[in-house]
């Protein structure tokens, strides 16, 4: 193997490294918690808040998902729901209008507009809206009744734009959901450190709360984006609001089921993620924007490359051995038996290849301690699926998505488009 | 302008450095530990040899042949632990990634004792009128020679098959600049490329895989052993 290669590699892991320290360090050393100030405990004081379902095709959830809301723990005057037709070609609106009927003492509008994607959506509801806050909920999520006291007291302090909810799997199943729901919980905890340092870069569609004022201001929702909850993020920070975690409001939500949809969900968030990361790229070891240049920036630009690094330097170790050995079986034309007649195993600890071990247990390490933590700030046990899925997840999981990475580096190089 | 948790990334850089020296440390632990193994083997097997030398010494001053199989027994098996030995100590070197030549005064250590018992077993056959045949492997880095860790498998193969009547001594020429004896020998069976097979007399070049070389050998033996009529 030559230098460079090596060097690269000993680089990647490096800066893994670093990043899983500096973030252990965040958790450890900023034990600040975000301000807020109770909600005034007169209802007629209570703000009005607009939410908007954007909906394509979503016969099934709609009306859960409508139903979840009427049920919020919050004065329905103060309420306003529009459900958004994105021109579904299903019963979509059939479900909304009946449901609309059904309670008809709370305020649930239904805007249909042609198809025109989730941006437009939201910025046809944002507009039609009163409301002093606005909350996107997609037609897959169910929220938690007090969501919304818990959530609205951090607009306390002007210069707070979003608060988020800690999301998490909905009755994950199979495997591949159970792997999603460590997943969640492991994210929503990083999450949360990201918050610490003013550095959330996604406002994800479950239930997320804005100011509405501010997300006038700062010219609503991109219509052109395929992943427009991440653009609103990274403009929000690009103008220096603040974006809040939180860990103790639960929205659930539905995951992918198989390999395919979950594919189809990450290649759009990978690639959403580096290309509008791309648009911002001012932002990348700037200090004018903090640590959200410093570290978050580059962290969205590289962590696709560094998956791949890795994934391919473990393809390459790992099946190259292999390969070998399989080409050197076609010069004894495959007579296994002799082979075997005369196998002893003759291994002794110095045989051992230190280097591997010695990452492997590092990163163990690492991960064991993030699981950890995570699983008390996001009251979960992780043990609550037995101990399989946890092996997969540390096992598996980031091999899965290092796939992912390269379809997404192969669809920018080859220029597909998607729609935005 | 917003905040830089400087002493965060200061504090991150000097940990992470520290878990990068620790494994560094390691290393160089184990590779000591490898390297003073494998010394230890050598001189083992440097006793071992020089006993294989006195007793043919002794077999051909006395001229009493009834001691042949018993000689030859351990003179096989020594021979065996040698190139035990010797194959890990090139796994070692290939590994070591902190001091690249902290292996190659052994491997030249190993290199003469090859050749050493090379001869020592050509006298014994002759002196004891041994059936075996022997095969010299030249060969080279990866770099060098795409096709040599592939021929080594081979033989490797062939010796399951005939045992202690086939005896291959591997020489590895990356030690040639360092080692005059390896030239001696190159230019005495002409070797240009690798790999390239010393079977009996006969120099053959190029990859031969292992119906080739079953042909080869089994045209050497007197008596040829079962393997060679499909007997294995």
């Amino acid at each position: 193997m030559n230098i460079i290669t090596t060097a690269l590699l000993w680089f990647t892991y490096f800066i893994s490294l670093y990043f899983a320290v500096f973030w252990l360090l965040v958790f450890l050393l900023k034990t600040n918690q975000p301000e807020h100030v109770d909600l005034p405990l007169e209802l007629d004081d209570y703000p009005i808040v607009t939410i908007a379902v954007p909906a394509y095709n979503e016969e099934k959830s709609i009306g859960s998902t409508i139903e979840t809301l009427l049920s919020l723990n919050y004065p329905k005057d103060k309420l306003e729901i529009f459900v958004v037709n994105d021109g579904s070609s299903d019963k979509t609106e059939e479900i909304t209008k009946k449901i609309i009927k059904q309670y008809k003492d709370h305020n649930v509008t239904l805007i249909n507009q042609k198809n025109q994607g989730k941006g437009a959506a939201l910025n046809h509801a944002l507009k039609k809206g009163t409301g002093k806050f606005f909350v996107c909920l997609d037609a897959d999520s169910f929220v938690e009744k007090d969501a919304l006291n818990k959530m609205l007291p951090y607009f306390s302090n002007e210069n707070v734009a979003a608060v988020l909810p800690s999301l998490k799997v909905h009755k994950p199943k199979n495997l591949l959901q159970k792997l999603q729901w460590y997943e969640y919980i492991i994210n929503m905890f990083y999450k949360e450190l990201m918050g610490k340092l003013d550095c959330v870069h996604v406002t994800p569609g479950p239930f997320s709360v804005y100011s509405a004022d501010i997300l006038k201001k700062v010219g609503c929702f991109d219509e052109d984006n395929m992943t427009e909850d991440l653009e609103m993020a990274l403009r929000l920070q690009s103008k220096h609001y603040k974006i809040i975690q939180l860990l103790d409001t639960d929205v659930l939500t539905l995951s992918p089921e198989n390999i395919k949809d979950l594919y189809k969900q990450r290649n759009r968030w990978f690639k959403g993620a580096t290309l509008n990361a791309f648009k911002y790229r001012g932002m990348i070891f700037n200090p004018t924007y903090g640590d959200f240049g410093l570290i978050q920036m580059p962290t969205i630009i590289f962590s696709g490359i560094i998956a791949i690094i890795i994934i391919s330097s473990m393809a390459y170790y790992g099946l190259k051995p292999q390969l070998a050995y399989f080409y050197n079986l076609t010069f004894i034309n495959f007579d296994f038996l002799t082979l075997l007649k005369s196998f002893e195993i003759n291994l002794m600890l110095l045989d051992l290849d230190y280097i591997t071990i010695f990452v492997g247990v590092v990163m163990l390490i690492v991960s064991l301690i993030i699981m950890k933590k995570s699983e008390v700030s996001l009251r979960e046990k992780l043990t609550k699926y037995g101990s399989l899925p946890i092996v997969a997840y540390l096992l598996l999981y980031f091999l899965l998505l290092g796939f992912i990475w390269f379809g997404v580096m192969f669809d920018i190089i080859r220029g597909k488009k998607q729609r935005w | 302008m917003r905040k830089l948790s400087k002493n965060i990334y200061i504090m991150a850089f000097v940990i992470t450095a520290g878990i990068f020296l620790l494994g560094l440390f390691l290393g160089l632990i184990i590779e000591e530990e490898r390297s003073s193994y494998v010394e230890e083997q050598y001189q083992e097997q440097s006793i071992v040899f020089s006993s294989s030398q006195l007793q043919y010494e002794f077999l051909s001053m006395l001229d009493e042949k009834d001691s042949c199989p018993a000689v030859y027994e351990t003179l096989y098996s020594n021979l065996e632990d040698l190139e035990g030995t010797r194959i890990r100590l090139e796994k070692f070197d290939r590994k070591s990634t902190l001091e690249k030549n902290q292996f190659e005064l052994l491997q030249r250590e190993y290199l003469l004792a090859e050749i050493r018992y090379w001869m020592l077993a050509k006298k014994t056959k002759e002196l004891c009128n041994y059936d075996v045949v022997t095969i010299l492997n030249f060969y080279s880095s990866e770099e060098e020679c795409p096709y040599c860790d592939q021929q080594s498998f081979v033989l490797t193969y062939l010796k399951e098959l005939f045992g202690d009547r086939l005896l291959i001594f591997s020489f590895n020429s990356e030690l040639e600049d360092d080692e005059p004896m390896l030239g001696i020998l190159d230019a005495a069976y002409n070797i240009t490329s690798y790999p390239t097979l010393v079977i009996g007399d006969e120099v053959y070049s190029g990859l031969k895989d292992s119906e080739e070389l079953l042909g080869l050998v089994c045209a050497n033996y007197l008596e040829a052993p079962g393997c060679c009529d499909g007997y294995c």
